[in-house]
């Protein structure tokens, strides 16, 4: 029979507390995801780890602070995802480098068992469709990869993001129709290609 | 397009699709084909979207977060420790000053004792002029002949 967990509010709770081995537990639990997170707005594994580990360290900071009634992982997302809006912003204004060539540069290997044919046409129809993601605006693109990859409802991403639902749906509209505009022009440009 | 258009989309994208459309969008789309055609553009995309693989955090990624951690804890108790020296010095400091200040006010305040030269500015030497303070010109009592 496995052991029951500690809750993530307990954990906060001894962490504030200065219980190193809670706040070890929690950068456990939930770095995959807001590593996740980061790395699909951003693009670049350098640049998700230090959103990643900025996002805990505030954690660690502001652990007296947390109010228990919020669930931790919306918390932590909330932190990450002004962290990457924040370097978003930065990136922008000293962006010289295209999309694409860094996306594929960044991205993850191959999965396990791929032919280097198969590897290649993965590897670029990931680039393709990351290239995609990097040409819609920072907020549009959070809120569209919230929805699609955290599988979080409208509400919950206003909350994640300040704004109220109404904003938010009108981001996922504007994002969604962006993006099916972007992929259908890749795919065309792919087939004229061939 | 339409606002009723525009309703219908921005309905549809607030969540995955394929799931239940509200009564008012399901009417919409049975009815306008532009919405229909828009929201199997938007199917395809979603489904192009899962085409990226979950990306996994670097090797090691938990340690580096918790060892950044950890001097920021360390120099806490550092900061602790000076501050509550820096406190007990400052309360020390009044306590002292308070006793201080109540020595000097509760004490009398010490007396200034005058004491008059005991030998007289006159007896310390002679102020009568050699020879006396009669002019030879004058007569006696300095006065004039």
């Amino acid at each position: 029979m496995s052991e029951r967990q500690p809750e993530d509010a307990t954990l906060v709770a001894r962490t504030a507390a200065g219980d190193d081995e809670a706040f070890r537990m929690l950068v456990e639990r939930h770095h995959r995801a807001i590593f996740r997170l980061a790395y699909r707005h951003l693009g670049s594994v350098a640049d998700a780890e230090d959103v990643t580990q900025d996002t805990f360290h505030r954690l660690f900071e502001a652990a007296r602070r947390y109010r228990p009634e919020r669930p931790l992982r919306a918390y932590l997302f909330t932190i990450a995802a002004r962290l990457c809006l924040k370097r978003n912003k930065r990136h922008d204004r000293s962006r010289t480098v295209p999309v694409a060539p860094a996306a594929i540069e960044a991205s993850p290997g191959p999965s396990a068992g791929a032919s280097p044919e198969e590897a290649l046409w993965q590897k670029e129809r990931e680039a393709a469709i990351r290239s995609a993601l990097d040409e819609l605006p920072a907020d549009q693109r959070l809120a569209l990869i919230l929805l699609r990859y955290e599988e979080m409802s409208g509400e919950e991403i206003a909350r994640v993001l300040d704004r109220s639902p109404a904003a938010v749906h009108s981001l996922l509209y504007r994002a969604r129709g962006r993006m099916a505009e972007l992929l259908q022009a890749a795919a065309s440009l792919r087939e004229v290609e061939r | 397009m339409t606002d009723a258009c525009l309703h219908c989309r921005t309905d549809l994208s607030a969540r995955p699709p394929g799931g239940v459309h509200s009564p008012g969008v399901a009417t919409h789309l049975a009815a306008c084909p532009d919405c229909r055609q828009w929201m199997e553009r938007d199917a395809a995309a979603w489904q192009a979207l899962g085409a990226i693989r979950e990306p996994e955090p670097p090797a090691g990624l938990a340690g580096r977060i918790f060892e950044r951690a950890r001097p920021r804890s360390a120099f806490r108790l550092h900061r602790l420790v000076l501050g509550m020296a820096g406190a007990a010095a400052l309360a020390a400091g009044i306590v002292y000053g308070v006793w201080i200040w109540r020595a000097l006010s509760t004490s009398a305040p010490p007396a200034i004792h005058f004491e008059p030269p005991e030998v007289a500015y006159a007896e310390l030497f002679d102020a009568t002029p050699i020879g006396g303070l009669e002019h030879p010109s004058m007569g006696p009592g300095g006065r004039q002949p």
